[in-house]
């Protein structure tokens, strides 16, 4: 188990505290620890602070908050009071987006549309706010530029100077049936004058600029596919192609331009390896210098000094690892005595004054969404500024381990297994959770409300990263297309083997749980082997293959399709065969199935032809529908309601209590009850 | 605290913000512009960090905790702000002392090389409004010491952070 969270005296870096009453957390021990579990209501409630910076000055603190109708504001607090001396609220759909401190007065802010279905892509306006006079001012909202006929969406991008930053112009909203192609403005935040600079030569472009802030590189998608990527160089006023790259083959993509070295330009690639590696490579030439590359991982990000020199690698193989390049290299020893002081979690710097003394830090684990400290440099110490969650201490969380196994055929997976607090972690009923995706999802080491609010409840949680996970290199990835529900589905049961066999978990006691893929997986976990699951859950499920050829939103761009017959085949007889519905004749077990009525992803049709084919085997199950839902519950309301009639489930089936029916005490007090239907049948 | 004591910090809290005579600026060497690419950037850069470490180094020792760290209000002293965009080089140091309440007292500057007394002067300012957690007893003759310098081909780059570095 990784070690303890509490901040302590570490190598010179002392540990103050002003403005919160009690330390982080306690230390975590290895066995059992006292406690009893927390209120479902306390680990799914939303943080109260999501995100904070420090003006240059070090004057105000800028930080967002999550009310509990979903709706984020931002404050501006001042640094000597920290009362609030200003707050953000937009109306309607709109909700604070990302912002940023431009200057010691003003603040960038983008709203987003937010609503129970999706979280808006891209912003729908920027705002400037002045924090000496509180005005503030919407700088750009789409005016002006009217490539696509109507209100539009955009990304703020890198700032170019004291006025102007670029701006990347796209359609709004939450879905689009194609990649569009995107333009690249120059705003100018004071007067809001937009000008259009160029179009992407490719959808869904990013780009790279040199260090005199000119475009040299897009980076973006063919119209037809997901899995390729387009490289063109900027040459004067035209784009030339630099590469078309067929993603299970391998990439070579620019990052950024060197810092100093005009003819050097860092590359991700992975077309010689089957990992991600990052090169220097030589402009003129094309020479390349390999920098890092970790044979089993994706390398995450390289760090680099001020000159340029690669000092350390990030990677995550199963925990988050830092590899130190140059170990001596006084960043590093600078930043192992700053995570020094917070052993077994994860310390990023989020801001930091104009003089880089003081940084505003997050320190976040399995068992901590995210404290926020401030890291004064010239004194040395490390100060606790806001608990997101005072109601919950971290050490009355469940903790999380990486783990690893081996497949029935030799291949190494990585897990994540999630204990209850209160219980020794022996012999519990376990809830195997496969991630959704599937391809190119993978899990991660830290906090998950999901499986720390299963684990609360006593049991233990198992995510695998079964092959067709993302990170793990090319084959891994690409290589398993058309084996949902074959070996993806084998590594899950090897999981639970392997959970069983370190008397971890019993046995005769696990139920399969997932989301979206995970649905599909929990599902088909049940038909291909019913005698291994004793009950399964499926949540905007994918449930049938067939369907989800032709329903939903993937399926209605020329891309999409192509990734359909990419990833599930083109034999509609083989995708029966590898889907649940057309097998419920295999099910023993009880099912429950969790689904958004306006699901677009994994259409509803999903769950309706699941549950009528249920229905005609006379088979017994319980659904949960979320009327005003998509692909997945948004609202806080909902979100309760859903977790506590999955614990309920579970424990009726493999938890400790009688299998009875299932009370009534999910409801939300205040929001209107779920539509929840229990058929009893006889199989 | 005895009764003398306390009344030489109440003159002292009151007296007003000092600047001493100054001197020429002994520019630390540095490679010439046009040698390496960015060789004179880094070293001016690495002098400013040996000079900022040194003050860090030198308030660690006694122990003192930032309460409040203000910063100097450069729009506010068009003198010292003249000193900045006129890239005038050269030094100084304000010497300061703690009182056992957190705040500043005898907060003034030293060895101030020619042209730098506006922007001396807005520092001694400045660190006058710093304040601490309060200490045992005082601590005194603390310094502050700065230096400015800029690289003939100056385009950002000395003060520019790196690109994608992290942490």
């Amino acid at each position: 188990m990784r070690g303890g969270h509490a901040a302590a005296l570490v190598a010179g870096l002392a540990f103050a505290q002003f403005w919160s009453g009690a330390a982080p957390a306690a230390a975590v021990a290895s066995g059992v620890e006292a406690g009893s579990p927390l209120e479902l209501t306390e680990i799914i409630a939303r943080p109260k602070v999501v995100d904070l910076k420090v003006s240059p000055d070090g004057r105000h603190y800028a930080t967002t908050a999550v009310t509990d109708d979903g709706r984020t504001i931002l404050h501006i607090l001042d640094r000597r009071t920290m009362a609030v001396v200003h707050s953000e609220v937009y109306g309607g759909p709109l909700g604070v987006g990302e912002f940023g401190w431009h200057d010691a007065d003003h603040l960038l802010i983008t709203s987003t549309y937010k609503s129970e279905l999706a979280e808006g892509r891209g912003s729908a306006g920027i705002f400037i706010l002045n924090v000496k006079t509180k005005e503030i001012r919407r700088v750009w909202g789409g005016e002006g530029t009217s490539d696509y006929g109507g209100f539009e969406g955009g990304d703020l991008g890198a700032r170019i100077d004291d006025r102007h930053y670029w701006l990347t112009v796209g359609p709004s909203g939450s879905t689009y049936s194609e990649f569009p192609f995107f333009y690249l403005y120059k705003l100018d935040i004071f007067t809001g004058r937009a000008t259009k600079v160029l179009k992407s030569p490719s959808r869904a472009a990013s780009f790279v600029f040199d260090k005199d802030n000119q475009v040299t590189h897009a980076i973006g998608l063919p119209p037809d596919d997901f899995d390729t990527t387009v490289v063109h160089r900027r040459k004067g006023d035209e784009w030339v192609l630099e590469g078309t790259y067929r993603n299970a083959e391998g990439v070579s993509v620019p990052v950024r331009w060197h810092k100093w070295d005009t003819n050097r330009i860092l590359y991700r690639d992975n077309r010689d390896a089957q990992t991600f590696g990052y090169y220097w490579v030589d402009a003129t030439t094309g020479a390349k210098e390999l920098i890092y590359r970790e044979p089993r991982v994706d390398a995450d990000e390289v760090v680099f000094d001020e000159d340029d020199v690669a000092i350390a690698a990030k990677h995550q193989y199963d925990y988050p690892t830092y590899v130190p390049l140059k170990p001596d290299h006084r960043l590093v020893v600078r930043r192992q005595r700053l995570v020094a002081a917070f052993p077994g979690q994860q310390v990023s710097i989020e801001s930091s004054t104009a003089d880089g003394i003081e940084h505003v830090l997050r320190v976040h684990g399995d068992r901590e969404q995210g404290q926020f400290y401030l890291w004064n440099e010239y004194d040395g110490k490390i100060r606790h500024l806001l608990d997101p969650r005072p109601n919950v201490k971290a050490a009355d969380m469940p903790a999380t381990q990486a783990v690893r196994f081996k497949a029935r055929d030799g291949m190494e997976l990585v897990g994540y297994l999630t204990v209850p607090q209160h219980k020794p972690a022996k012999n519990l009923p376990l809830v195997v959770l496969p991630h959704g995706g599937p391809h190119g999802v993978r899990d991660s080491w830290g906090y998950d409300m999901e499986a720390a609010a299963f684990a609360n409840a006593g049991y233990a949680v198992l995510k695998i990263n079964y092959r067709g996970s993302g990170g793990y290199g090319k084959d891994f990835h690409y290589g398993w297309y058309r084996h949902w529900g074959l070996e993806m589905q084998d590594d899950l049961e090897d999981g639970v083997l392997w959970a069983a066999g370190a008397g971890i978990a019993d046995v005769d006691r696990v139920c399969i749980y997932g989301a979206s893929y995970g649905g599909y997986a929990a599902l088909m976990g049940v038909v291909k082997t019913p005698d291994r699951y004793r009950c399964a859950i499926g949540y905007v499920g994918v449930y049938d293959l067939n369907i989800m050829h032709e329903s939903g939103d993937i399926s209605r761009s020329k891309a999409g399709r192509k990734y359909l017959d990419d990833a599930l085949g083109t034999d509609p007889a083989d995708r029966a065969a590898r889907s649940s519905t057309p097998h419920v004749d295999r099910i023993e077990v009880p099912v429950f199935l969790v689904h958004g009525m306006q699901d677009d992803r994994a259409h509803f049709r999903h769950y309706e032809e699941m549950r009528e084919a249920l229905k005609a085997k006379n088979h017994r199950f319980e659904t949960l529908l979320v009327p005003r839902a998509g692909h997945g519950a948004r609202d806080l309301a909902s979100v309760r309601e859903v977790t506590c009639r999955m614990i309920d489930f579970l424990d009726r089936h493999i938890g400790d209590r009688e299998p009875t029916d299932p009370p009534d005490e999910c409801q939300f007090p205040g929001s209107k009850k779920l539509p929840y239907e229990y058929f009893e049948g006889t199989s | 605290m005895r009764p003398f004591a306390s009344v030489l910090m109440a003159l002292a809290l009151a007296a007003p913000v000092a600047v001493q005579a100054q001197a020429a600026f002994e520019r630390p060497k540095c490679p010439a512009a046009d040698t390496t690419p960015g060789a004179e950037s880094r070293c001016i850069r690495d002098v400013r960090k040996q000079w900022q470490e040194a003050n860090f180094a030198a308030l660690q020792k006694t122990g003192l905790v930032f309460k409040y760290m203000a910063r100097p209000d450069v729009e506010a002293s068009p003198a010292a702000k003249a000193v900045l965009e006129q890239k005038t080089e050269g030094s100084f140091t304000v010497r300061f002392s703690v009182a056992p309440d957190g705040t500043v007292y005898n907060a003034a500057a030293v060895d101030v090389t020619d042209g730098m007394a506006p922007l001396a002067k807005l520092w001694a300012d400045t660190i006058s409004q710093w304040t601490f957690l309060k200490t045992a007893a005082a601590v005194t003759d603390l310094e502050h010491r700065r230096i400015y310098m800029y690289p003939a081909d100056d385009d950002g780059e000395s003060t520019r952070k790196a690109p994608g570095s992290s942490f």
